[in-house]
């Protein structure tokens, strides 16, 4: 269902209309819960597959977490979290119908859709909570707000990923809070009427020009600059509209979300770019895999495999996580690369330049502008294999062969 | 300053190798060079040895979260103090 499907309208009005109302006070919660499984089965086009798979991931999910809380073992909770979490990747991975994994032997048994987004962001929510669970953070799972955390009409899709603590607490204010205000409706729909507009008007402008044919039909410098820069643009055009659509919903219906991006085309170097690109995707990845990873090398005295371990395994994960072709994996392969190179290269700087000399050299606008243009083409060419197959790469090597 | 606030200081001096570091509460991530990802992990495996606890992935992505500051690391040690005190 698009964002401007005319059901994505009347599902925000009716929200607003409600929470408007002072005699809805305390059931605030569940209107938005029964708007958001409207939303859903609107979304999914009451696909019994699909809705099925999601109920079954959401239930067997809820049950795992609520079993672990009832375990006062912390050894015991992490047997849970491993029985629920391996079968549940196992699954995830046949839904997510990885090609380099299964080929062609497994149908599709749910929307393609469900799966690219949808589910891939359900998984963060319930491994946040499931990890929490087992480290003994969350201590109560009410059934409303789990639910509502989970499958929320305005994160569901696509984030941006909210922490569950943070949500529980903007979710215990809605009942006693103030109803809908105009004010407040007509600010948050602003940010969603900037964010259409990056979508629908700039978006669809990238994305026209981000096609393999026109540099084929007329190869040059200027159509090739065209083919490597349009496609990372749009994506980032239309994922940061996409979030700033979500953030104002979000705003209106009382939930303060999390920004997913800060001006990442001045970042200097795949660190600097993943604190400012799709910011929630990668502080998850950072805080559930980088770190645990990187600390299990460390506690074992193994300090210089530590960094680029981890950076790739959680790069290649995160890779795995955007698409089902192996070009994904080399994509995050290469911003783990990246990422190691960038440590490296700022710990060399600060033991030949001295605390004071990196300071000089990371204000200096020179080196600013330098390295930002060179970050710049590195992140331009590492799209490549995300967007291209190996046959499309092919064609695209040799025709540049020619200029 | 407390114990532990003297003990972290070294570990703060130790790790981002600057021996004039004051050991503040309000410290944070934009307060002290070199407190990125890659620092934040060499500061826990610090911590962790020099007080002889293990923090869990939830207490460490929580220090990490915007507005979280030194106090938390000081509060979290705290925290394990009295329950190793309660168990013992």
């Amino acid at each position: 269902m698009s964002l401007l499907h005319p059901a994505m309208f009347l599902l925000l009005s009716a929200a607003l209309i409600l929470l408007s109302l002072e005699r809805v006070g305390r059931w605030r919660g569940q209107v938005l819960l029964s708007l958001s499984l409207a939303f859903l089965a609107l979304e999914y086009e009451f696909d019994m597959a699909s809705l099925g798979a999601l109920a079954a991931m959401v239930g067997v999910h809820y049950l795992t977490v609520r079993c672990m809380l009832r375990t006062a073992s912390p050894s015991a909770r992490g047997w849970l979290f491993w029985l629920w979490f391996a079968p549940c990747l196992g699954v995830f991975a046949v839904l997510k119908h990885y090609q380099w994994l299964t080929g062609d032997r497994v149908a599709r048994i749910v929307s393609p859709e469900l799966v690219t987004v949808g589910l891939s962001f359900l998984l963060f929510r319930q491994i946040h909570i499931a990890v929490s669970a087992m480290h003994g953070s969350v201590s109560a799972l009410p059934f409303v707000e789990y639910l509502t955390y989970n499958l929320a009409f305005w994160t569901f899709l696509a984030g941006p990923i909210q922490r569950f603590d943070d949500f529980r607490e903007q979710f215990g204010r809605l009942a006693g809070s103030a109803s809908v205000t105009s004010r407040t409706v007509i600010g948050s729909l602003n940010r969603a009427l900037l964010g259409m507009l990056k979508m629908f008007v700039l978006g669809r402008l990238l994305q026209r020009a981000s096609g393999l044919e026109p540099f084929l039909a007329d190869p040059g410098y200027g159509s090739l600059a065209r083919l490597l820069a349009a496609y990372p643009l749009y994506l980032y055009v239309n994922f940061s509209g996409y979030c700033d659509v979500m953030i104002g919903l979000a705003r209106a219906v009382g939930f303060k979300l999390p920004e997913n991006f800060s001006s990442p085309l001045l970042a200097r170097n795949p660190v600097d770019y993943w604190n400012r690109f799709h910011i929630t995707l990668s502080e998850f990845f950072r805080d559930y895999v980088y770190y645990p990873l990187q600390l299990a090398f460390e506690r074992r005295g193994f300090r210089a495999a530590a960094l680029p371990a981890a950076a790739l395994s959680s790069f290649a994960l995160m890779g795995a996580w955007h698409g089902n072709r192996a070009g994904f994996v080399v994509f995050g392969l290469v911003h783990g690369m990246g990422v190691a190179a960038a440590f490296g290269w700022r710990s060399i700087l600060r033991a030949r330049l001295g605390k004071d000399g990196l300071r000089r050299y990371m204000d200096s606008l020179g080196i600013r502008i330098a390295a930002t243009a060179c970050f710049q083409l590195f992140w331009v060419l590492s799209f490549l294999p995300y967007q291209f197959d190996g046959e499309q790469l092919g064609r695209i090597f040799a025709t540049v062969r020619t200029l | 300053m407390t114990d532990i606030r003297a003990r972290l200081q070294q570990v703060f001096r130790e790790v981002f190798d600057d021996p004039e570091l004051e050991f503040r509460d309000d410290l944070d991530a934009n307060s002290v060079e070199g407190w990125d990802s890659l620092g934040h992990i060499h500061l826990i495996v610090a911590t962790e040895r020099a007080f002889g606890i293990r923090l869990t992935t939830s207490e460490i992505a929580r220090l990490k979260q915007n507005g979280e500051t030194a106090g938390t690391l000081v509060r979290l040690i705290e925290r394990r103090a009295s329950a190793g005190a309660a168990k013992g």
